[in-house]
């Protein structure tokens, strides 16, 4: 059953613990930003920011609310990314974690197609082409370690561990958030390995929060490439020989 | 905090006013986040919508500087609806004494007022005193010369629709914010105040804080578990600093600096030991005179005796009625009265205000040393916008110092908690600890000296005697600031060897028999051991989270302060369930009791001769944060060519040459 987060957004603050413990980890420089009127910082995920606390304001009946979405790669049960790129040297699963990972040989890949496919608009590319993201902390996590974002968690928001345990974490934590948010559910829990659970409607947090009926569908053009991936697979193979 | 961080979890209501504790200590959110968990309410007021407003169950807002309005309104709607709890503020506060009738308050002037000398003659403000010259008491709380009645009478202008005009804040949000916080009145309810520099740095800090602390008096709140007046101090030892004496006013321990009227050891002590007729009146301070002498031996030694007065005239005093605070001291180095400046892990070229005036002081000086991890504006005022760098004198001296980790020492955290760090990492460079620098600094001062000098003999009397095998040993002052017995001595029927730790103040003498560098922290280093490298993570009984052989507390490791009034005047506990002490009927059970002695009144009813109030007012010190401060940063630094009095080469600390690419993680 692998790996997954829960994340409850209803006791996040906002520190970005997760955010510099990300970057500390995976040794990554920061990256330069300028004040847009917000505490979030920087604006977007990038080649070098794997990891981001998004904020939104919304004025509601109930007065303000400042939402904070720690946003990283939800790891897929069935990773669109890995389908389109149909190159398990440069996009795979690791059957143990669950953990959707990225390789350099990602460069050698159409990197906009594989980026439209995802369904939380995730993937970041380098100006050489090659493509980034969460990892899951793959070095810690198989020495049985926390991934470092979970670790830095003050609050208790993040958790990380065995799919059945975590699936039933977010259910308990949901029945516990409900009492005080009346909407608060968990996002797309059946079929990614990050599971937010969230106070309000997902799309008052970020427009990829939750991935659209249309996104979640397999296209046609993911299709084909399922089609295609066992000779692509063999071709590959023989190409090393 | 007279809490401690985890004890945010037993909280019914945290308010946070004044912080922005989400923001700013995260962690706290760990334990607010379980109390809200547990059904407490959050309520946070402040001028801005912050991540912690973010986070409330209740948000309002109020005009910034408007908090003792707010509050004031708050006391208002308590003692109006009969909210506060009656047994509590009847038996454990100050509210049944009689104040003198002299005692007045028109048009916002309290009598005794002079104005020309714009000054208070408090006098008649005093308590009236019984003929054993007790103060006269009412229980009932109906005289109208109660504190009680004083206050109810003074707090009736703060209806909620004067609150509103001065604050701001939505009458209906008073009323909501004021019910909800004032229900933890209720007896078995806990409500907490977390605040911290949205309180303290406003010029009427101290009052923000005391209304406070009547609220949390009037609901009973203090002493129990989830209660408290608690401070988020703004660094990781900022209460560890403030406690061995960072600001002016204080010795270590919250002794008081002498003035120049203090003009013997005497005299100093006779000034500053409260006195009580009252038998049944702890007083605690009515022991400061063996906490100053015992501190006075601490820095003298064996040089410092009952003929010197253990070396008090060597100590610099402060003159009546002047302040020597950061800006004083900024002011002064403007006028250029003094010559040099040691900038100790702070850069108040950029942290003090008026910065510029800093920067225009700081030509003035012949020398400046700059202790920091990093160059600075500090240390680089000389070439700052503005300046001309060939017409400035002042020669800047650069000691890189070590960061925290990678020394041995013990910081204390908000929450009191003295605990001991090992060095991780080995300094950079030539960096070294503060501790290195300063043992390095007097032993070069004391050198000096010897040739004599102006009033040596403070330098030459100094005890400076902290080294092991040449090295500056943290455990050597660790230990010194506990205390030993200097002789063999008999306190309260028990043998103590010379040599050997004091176990805890209670155990300390006026004689000089004693010595502690800080009465407070006398208990954290005895015989058993260094109490504050303790990492056990079992919890006291009544599982309330106090983790008692986790690291070390002070006062004698009592994790909250006051606790005696968490229990009936029988020692049974108002809340059963977070029960912080309570008297099994020969003991105390839970936490370190605040005072040992048994309840007030017996199983049967009877009052017990033996017991002492648990009033707060015999011992109310400043526990808590009641200051600004300008600097908080505690870190280190190093010198070159280190050398014993005798002109030996100190040997160098090992240090990690590899210029620190590994230290992640």
């Amino acid at each position: 059953m692998a790996k997954s987060f829960l994340i409850d957004t209803t006791l996040c603050t906002g520190c970005r613990g997760c955010q510099v413990a990300c970057k500390q980890w995976h040794n990554l420089p920061a990256d330069p930003t300028v004040n847009m009127g917000s505490y979030q910082n920087p604006q977007d995920l990038s080649f070098t920011t794997y990891k981001l606390v998004r904020m939104q304001e919304h004025v509601t009946e109930d007065g303000l609310k400042w939402l904070f979405f720690p946003e990283q790669c939800r790891h897929c049960i069935d990773a669109p990314c890995e389908a389109t790129a149909g190159e398990p040297t440069a996009v795979f699963t690791n059957p143990r974690t669950g953990a959707v990972l990225y390789t350099a040989i990602t460069k050698d890949l159409p990197a906009e197609e594989i980026i439209e496919s995802c369904p939380y608009n995730i993937p970041r590319m380098a100006p050489d082409g090659t493509l980034a993201k969460c990892d899951m902390c793959q070095d810690r996590v198989d020495n049985g370690m926390l991934p470092a974002c979970v670790k830095t968690c003050p609050t208790g928001a993040m958790s990380f561990g065995e799919r059945e345990e975590i699936v039933e974490m977010a259910n308990s934590h949901l029945m516990m958030a409900r009492k005080k948010f009346k909407n608060a559910n968990l996002i797309d829990v059946d079929t990614i390995r990050v599971i937010y659970l969230v106070g309000f409607k997902p799309e008052l947090y970020h427009g990829f929060a939750m991935a659209s009926n249309a996104e979640i569908g397999i296209t046609r053009h993911m299709a084909l490439q399922r089609m295609f991936r066992p000779f692509k697979r063999a071709g590959a193979q023989l190409m090393r020989g | 905090m007279t809490n401690h961080w985890i004890d945010i979890q037993n909280s019914d209501c945290i308010l946070i006013m004044g912080s922005n504790a989400a923001e700013n200590h995260p962690v706290s959110f760990k334990y607010v986040a379980k109390a809200q968990q547990n059904g407490a309410t959050l309520i946070s007021v402040d001028p801005r919508f912050t991540r912690t407003s973010s986070k409330a169950d209740i948000y309002a807002a109020l005009r910034s500087g408007t908090d003792i309005a707010f509050l004031g309104g708050m006391i208002k709607y308590i003692l109006d609806n009969n909210l506060y709890s009656k047994e509590y503020v009847a038996d454990y506060t100050n509210a049944p004494f009689l104040v003198n009738k002299g005692f007045k308050f028109r048009n916002g002037v309290f009598s005794g007022y002079d104005s020309k000398k714009r000054k208070y003659d408090k006098k008649a403000w005093a308590f009236q005193m019984d003929k054993n010259g007790v103060p006269k008491m009412d229980r009932s709380l109906k005289n109208r010369q109660t504190v009680f009645q004083q206050m109810k009478k003074h707090f009736n202008r703060y209806n909620t629709k004067t609150v509103s005009k001065i604050t701001g804040t939505p009458e209906a949000s008073l009323r909501e914010i004021y019910a909800t916080y004032a229900a933890t009145g209720k007896t078995g309810m806990a409500g907490t105040i977390m605040y911290a520099m949205g309180w303290t740095q406003h010029t009427t800090g101290v009052q923000n804080i005391r209304t406070m602390a009547m609220i949390q008096l009037l609901l009973g709140n203090m002493g129990v578990a989830g209660g408290g007046v608690n401070a988020l101090r703004g660094e990781s030892n900022v209460q560890g600093s403030t406690d061995h004496c960072l600001l002016w006013h204080i010795w270590p321990g919250y002794l008081k600096t002498p003035r120049a009227s203090n003009v013997s050891l005497a005299a100093y002590n006779e000034k500053w030991t409260p006195k009580s007729n009252d038998p049944q009146s702890a007083n605690w301070w009515q022991n400061y005179p063996k906490y100053s002498v015992s501190m006075l031996k601490s820095f003298f030694g064996d040089t410092g005796t009952p003929v010197n007065d253990f070396g008090y005239d060597w100590l610099p005093k402060v003159d009546d009625g002047k302040a020597y605070s950061w800006l004083d001291l900024f002011d002064e180095m403007y006028k250029g009265t003094f010559k040099g400046f040691f900038a100790w892990g702070q850069n108040p070229t950029c942290s003090g205000s008026n910065a510029g005036k800093v920067r225009e002081g700081m030509k003035n000086l012949d020398w400046l040393v700059n202790v920091n991890l990093f160059d600075n504006e500090t240390g680089s005022f000389w070439k700052g916008p503005g300046m001309s760098p060939s017409s400035i004198k002042t020669e800047v001296f650069m000691l890189p110092a070590a960061v925290a980790v990678e020394k041995e020492g013990s910081i204390t955290n908000s929450g009191r908690w003295m605990q001991w760090r090992y060095q991780g990492p080995k300094p950079l460079g030539n960096s070294r600890p503060d501790g290195d620098i300063i043992m390095e600094l007097g032993l070069k001062i004391k050198e000096v000296y010897e040739d004599g000098g102006a009033f040596p003999e403070p330098i030459r009397s100094l005890k400076w005697d902290y080294l092991t095998d040449g090295m500056y040993d943290p455990h050597k002052v660790a230990k010194e600031i506990n205390g030993y017995f200097l002789e063999d001595v008999t306190v309260k029927g028990k043998n103590f060897k010379k040599g050997t730790l004091v176990p805890s103040f209670a155990f300390l003498k006026d004689d000089g028999s004693t010595s502690s560098g800080n009465w407070l922290y006398c208990n954290s280093y005895t015989e058993k051991g260094n109490m504050s490298a303790r990492r056990s993570q079992q919890d006291a009984p009544n599982n309330i989270g106090l983790y008692p052989q986790f690291a070390w507390c002070w006062p004698v490791n009592r994790r909250i302060i006051y606790n005696r009034a968490s229990v009936d005047p029988k020692g049974q506990p108002w809340d059963s369930k977070n029960w912080v002490i309570r008297w099994n009927g020969s003991k105390w059970e839970g936490d370190v009791p605040d005072g040992g002695w048994p309840p007030l009144l017996m199983a049967d009813g009877k009052p017990n001769p033996k017991s002492k109030h648990p009033y707060y007012h015999a011992q109310a010190r400043s526990w808590s944060d009641f200051r600004p401060r300008p600097c908080r940063r505690a870190v280190s630094g190093a010198l070159r060519a280190p050398r014993m009095p005798g002109g030996k080469e100190l040997p160098q600390r090992e240090t990690d040459q590899s210029g620190g690419a590994d230290l992640r993680y």
